[in-house]
């Protein structure tokens, strides 16, 4: 099963990188056929409303994506898993405090938190690519940081912690030499669970109109373009929706593997 | 309920033959049970004993057909009252399991439904068989309760699992296990988990249940004076196959095979007290608490310089606490502890680093002591380097010389702990504490998870550690046999308090405080008579 | 009584988080980046608009106050008023919410029983085919975004097939039919949404509960699967059945936002988009307070409920 995942996974990552080198089209370039043509030998996922060849602009798409999920979850998982062990470590009222913070975050419906986040970046940032990556960040820190926290609880609670502290050990030595190594498993298991939910959030960005500015073709909102026209050429709307849809399969099945791999027992607390 | 009993005792009850079980873990299949035989009569009480691992509790649920998940029975027969366990389905072997074999648990707070009242519990299995109405039952289990000299016997029944002590709730499922009246109980260590006092109670009551309604057992546990109180035979096991079996006398008293001598061997480990000159650490007064729960009372203790103190006691009696507030983990709410004259700040915070490096601490569990993610060398090396600054080569060579204090060698540098065994991984710890160079380790419980025989090797270790550095141990236990083999002095504790100290002689002689008294004579004795003796002994002190 | 204790903590604390959900509200959208008035009119930012938007939104008086003002009004009941069609927020909002609880209900309807009976059978028959086909299904749909699955579900429903309405919309006239019609696609897709990730979470659970040691004792005292299964095994599967669903309202209520946009049904998940996309801020503010009290409220009910339930707190 892990094995599919793994192909279908390098074949994403392979068009992502290599793509706008071989697509046949440009994704602005209009009059690549004549519009809103089906599935043909030329356009593989057919030709949109304006003329322009639906796969070259999948393939165009596929490496911000990609890069986007992996760059957002990354910096959630680094701002979450620092300030939840931070929060266990420290303790006392600074524990309490994140902990309810964390829960606040959480309870805005993660889609609303996205746009939350957007809604707020202002003129400037709005509709940049890096925008989608820090509401990835912003939607994910909070959970990551509940992840974190408990596993950094259950060391900080062990035997050889308490040995370190016996010792006298500095705080800073003992976060880094005793708890950070242990909690790595768990953590990297976690970026790659939330790594393969991110391109559908950025997808959805994208489908409620939220995403990158066009003419830049990101699946999400180039769905929802083409759903007017449903009736007349789904393929348009199916082609970017089998593109995202394998790549989110192939990550989870990886992860999967990976968390099966790495014995850690996944909870999933969205 | 037969009454013909003698010419029934005659016939085999349950025959096990050649069985071979494997078990899956770490992605493979490993032998578990590689042929042994068993043979049971009825009305007869089989001991079986082995160390942990030896494949005894697997051997126990063979006998009643049950193979538990990621168990396979390869070969083998199982021949109950007639019948074949491995041949029958499923459902005929739970209608055998409901009325004719009953099992009890080693964790009896694991085994029982937090839900539900413990009398509903006891009769399910009776009731579910139809053996008499409700009422009836009920009323039988309330005896069974008296029998098994439970508190307030017409009442415990309506109680809620959690609300009944640990030794009581082992009764009360050797009650649910008697309810319907089976041909055979397998008794899977019932008192491993308890306190040694708590395991007279519940020792009485198992043999006194099975004694009086004639049930055949099969008692598992490593623990042979306990078992001998009550199997009529004893068949030792290790790695899955036979040591030897032989009735109960002749194995106290004539064992055959080298392992089996080996295991009663530990007891017998002595050391002859000596007194010290010195004072290293003092404790006046140390009053201790959790939040507002005081757990700790008016505790004074001297702890001689180069010598063994035995902190003894059951569980519950805050020995564990005390080393907490010893080692400044839990800040002491009264009273003064001095090293050598100078007082140490209650707080672990608060002391430099020189007063942290010469008390030492080993732990009970050597799993959750040591960092999974560091190699040995790191381990010991830490605090090589952290207290006296060594560095590279000369980091390397002490780690070395540590290894070989510790009887290991080089090659066990490189390896993480998940390689080694819990012996090995408990001599690390020692290794660690040592690296410090320190004049005091506190021993917390440090042989108790271990088996019989790498206890032995512990405490030696221990020992000859003491003779060539001269340093002090506080020795925590609750194991007797323990105390009388490695310690100079005694403290005793009972909740929170010490019912006395003194030197060791003085300690494990008559005259007896009434709790040192309870204490000493609960632990069980290689004698079949011990139990016997004892109760008689008790009741008459209650009736005098 | 040690209930009461415990209950009123939980509740405390619940409340403790609505409120910091407020704050970060209010903080995001109004105190932080800048100036509120410039954002909101965008192109339109001139000295004239700006003056007349600071009068009406009362953008006047100093950020922390506004804060405490709109709180208060919270209180009493008082949502605000919308910037652009200046109705008061609680006309608006009632019947999007009430039109949003209806979808939401038919939807948990459906979800509640699917899940706990594919993951009971899952987690009955751990490792075997049937668990590991169901997972690999659960996988896939999974890896569907629910905007994916709710376009999919049109395209079959309305095109292939064509017995559902492409639009959901419906008012107070509609009738029981039409409103019938109109649900069954948005309800299928959210039931389909939160099943997914609840059936894995419930599976995990549920093994965990048929792996206590008590129900393989009760195994052991002979008594026959199915009782084990009810008496023993399954009043313990409660709780986390209950922790799982509360956890999934998350899922909920985000997917009600994609899925009342595709169906275009008339519910505050629409409301909020079209808020945030005119940046209609009062709006904004109180549809996201009132989401996040839905979720806060569903798991202070569902640890209300394991308090209750918890045997260990039971005195004969």
């Amino acid at each position: 099963m892990f094995k599919i995942g793994f192909v279908i996974l390098s074949i994403h990552l392979l068009i992502a990188v290599t793509g706008p080198f071989w697509a046949p089209f440009h994704y602005a370039q209009m009059g690549a056929g004549k519009p809103l043509l089906g599935m043909n030998w030329i356009n593989f996922f057919g030709t949109d409303h304006l003329g322009r060849d639906v796969f070259s602009r999948v393939v165009h798409g596929s490496y911000m994506v990609i890069s986007l999920s992996i760059f957002g979850t990354m910096i959630g998982l680094v701002i979450g898993s620092f300030t939840g062990l931070l929060s266990a470590y420290i303790g006392g009222w600074v524990d309490e405090f994140v902990q309810r913070f964390n829960e606040a975050l959480i309870s805005i419906p993660f889609l609303v938190l996205g746009l939350l986040a957007i809604l707020v970046a202002g003129p400037k940032l709005s509709g940049e690519p890096i925008l989608m990556a820090l509401a990835v960040a912003l939607v994910y820190a909070p959970r990551i940081s509940r992840i974190s926290r408990s596993a950094a609880l259950d060391i900080i609670m062990s035997d050889y912690v308490i040995v370190a502290r016996l010792r006298g050990e500095s705080a800073l030595s003992i976060i880094w030499r005793e708890v950070l190594p242990n909690i790595s498993g768990t953590m990297l298991v976690e970026f790659a669970i939330r790594a393969g939910f991110a391109p559908i959030l950025i997808g959805s960005f994208g489908f409620l109109g939220f995403g990158i500015r066009p003419p830049f073709p990101e699946w999400g909102s180039m769905i929802n373009d083409y759903r007017p026209f449903i009736f007349i050429s789904p393929i348009t709307v199916i082609g970017p929706a089998l593109a995202l849809s394998s790549l989110v399969v192939s990550l989870n099945l990886f992860t999967e593997g990976l968390a099966r791999l790495l014995g850690t027992s996944r909870k999933e607390i969205k | 309920m037969s009454t013909n009993l003698t010419n029934r005792k005659n016939k085999i009850l349950l025959e096990m033959k050649d069985i071979k079980i494997n078990g899956f873990a770490d992605g493979r299949w490993h032998e578990i049970i590689r042929g042994i035989d068993l043979k049971l009569n009825r009305g007869e009480v089989l001991g079986l004993i082995g160390e942990s691992g030896a494949g005894k509790s697997t051997m126990g649920k063979a006998a009643m057909g049950y193979a538990q998940p990621g168990c396979k029975l390869i070969s083998g027969s199982i021949i109950f009252d007639g019948i074949d366990l491995t041949k029958i389905t499923d459902a005929q072997k739970r209608k055998i399991w409901l009325t004719k074999i009953s099992y009890v648990a080693q964790s009896a707070a694991a085994a029982f439904n937090p839900a539900h009242k413990l009398i509903n519990q006891t009769i399910e299995s009776a009731k579910r068989a139809k053996l008499g109405t409700e009422i009836s039952l009920k009323n039988d289990a309330i005896e069974l309760y008296n029998t098994l000299q439970l508190p307030i016997p017409n009442l415990i029944g309506e109680r809620y699992p959690h609300q009944v002590s640990g030794g009581q709730l082992q009764r009360i499922m050797t009650a649910m296990a008697i309810s319907p009246r089976p041909e055979l109980i397998i008794f899977d260590e019932p008192t491993t988990a308890l306190d040694v006092t708590t395991q007279v109670e519940v020792l009485t009551a198992i043999r006194d249940i099975i004694k009086k309604f004639n049930t055949a057992a099969i008692y598992i546990t490593h623990d042979l004076a306990v078992v001998a109180q009550m199997a009529d035979k004893i068949k030792v096991i290790r790695y899955g196959k036979e040591v030897e079996e032989a009735t109960t006398a002749k194995m106290l008293f004539d064992p055959k095979q080298e392992y089996t001598k080996s295991l009663w061997s530990v007891r017998s480990l002595t050391k002859p007290e000596e007194k010290s000159s010195n004072t290293i650490l003092s404790l006046k007064n140390i009053d201790a608490a959790y939040g507002k729960s005081k757990v700790l009372f008016d505790i004074s203790i001297q702890i001689p310089k180069g010598k063994t103190l035995a902190i003894v006691g059951e569980s519950g009696s805050g020995k564990s606490t005390l080393a907490k507030v010893i080692t400044g983990l839990l800040p002491q709410t009264n009273g003064k502890i001095s090293y050598f004259d100078k007082e140490l700040h209650p707080k672990l915070k608060k002391r430099n680093k020189e007063q942290l490096r010469v008390i030492q601490m080993i732990f009970q569990m050597p799993d959750t002591a040591i960092n999974p993610r560091q190699t040995v060398q790191e381990i010991i090396g830490r605090p090589i380097e952290f207290y006296h600054g060594l560095i590279r080569e000369e980091k390397m060579k002490r780690v070395i010389e540590l290894l070989n204090m510790i009887e290991l060698d080089e090659t066990y540098l490189n390896r993480f702990p998940f390689e080694l065994s819990g012996g090995q991984k408990q001599r690390i710890c020692i290794a660690r504490a040592l690296a410090a160079n320190p004049e005091l380790i506190i021993c917390d419980e440090v042989t108790s998870a271990l088996d019989q025989i790498i206890q032995e090797g512990i405490l030696k270790l221990l020992q000859k550690l003491q003779k060539e550095l001269g340093i002090t141990y506080i020795f925590i236990t609750h194991d007797i046999a323990t105390v009388r083999a490695i310690s100079d002095q005694i403290v005793v504790m009972n909740q929170g308090r010490v019912i006395e100290q003194g030197m060791k002689s003085q300690i494990l002689n008559p005259p007896y405080p009434e709790y040192t008294e309870l204490l000493l004579s609960s632990v069980p004795e290689m004698d079949p008579k011990w139990l016997t003796n004892l109760l008689i002994k008790r009741s008459n002190l209650k009736d005098a | 009584m040690i209930y009461l204790t415990l209950i009123t903590k939980r509740i405390f604390l619940a409340l403790l988080t609505l409120l910091i959900v407020s704050a970060i509200l209010y903080g995001l959208l109004e105190i932080l980046p800048g100036d509120v008035a410039t954002r909101i009119l965008g192109r339109d930012a001139n000295e004239e608009n700006l003056a007349i938007l600071r009068e009406r939104a009362g953008l006047n008086i100093p950020p922390v106050q506004r804060y405490f003002f709109w709180l208060f009004n919270i209180m009493r009941g008082d949502l605000g008023y919308s910037l652009i069609s200046t109705r008061p927020l609680t006309e608006i909002l009632a019947p999007k919410i009430f039109n949003t609880l209806i979808l939401s209900t038919c939807a948990f309807l459906l979800y509640l029983p699917l899940t706990f009976i594919t993951a009971l059978v899952q987690a009955s028959n751990k490792d075997k085919k049937i668990d590991n086909i169901l997972s690999a299904i659960t996988l896939i749909i999974l890896s569907m975004p629910d905007f994916i699955i709710g376009t999919i579900l049109l395209i079959v429903f309305v095109v292939i097939f064509p017995l559902l309405p492409a639009i959901s919309l419906v008012n107070e006239s509609s009738t029981l039919g039409e409103w019938i019609m109109a649900l069954i696609m948005p309800s299928v897709t959210l039931a389909l949404v939160m099943f997914v990730y609840g059936v894995r979470m419930l599976r995990d659970n549920l093994i965990e509960v048929l792996n206590a040691e008590y129900v393989l004792m009760a195994g052991l005292k002979g008594l026959p699967r199915y009782r084990v299964l009810i008496k023993h095994a399954l009043p313990n599967a409660i709780v986390p059945t209950l922790n799982v669903t509360a956890l999934n309202l998350g899922f909920l209520i985000g997917g009600v936002v994609v899925v009342e946009q595709i169906c275009s049904f008339p519910g505050f998940g629409r409301l909020l988009i079209e808020a945030i996309k005119n940046k209609d801020l009062p709006v904004v503010e109180a549809t996201i307070l009132v989401a996040a009290g839905f979720y806060i409220s569903a798991n202070l009910i569902a640890d209300v409920i394991s308090i209750l339930l918890n045997p260990k707190l039971r005195k004969t």
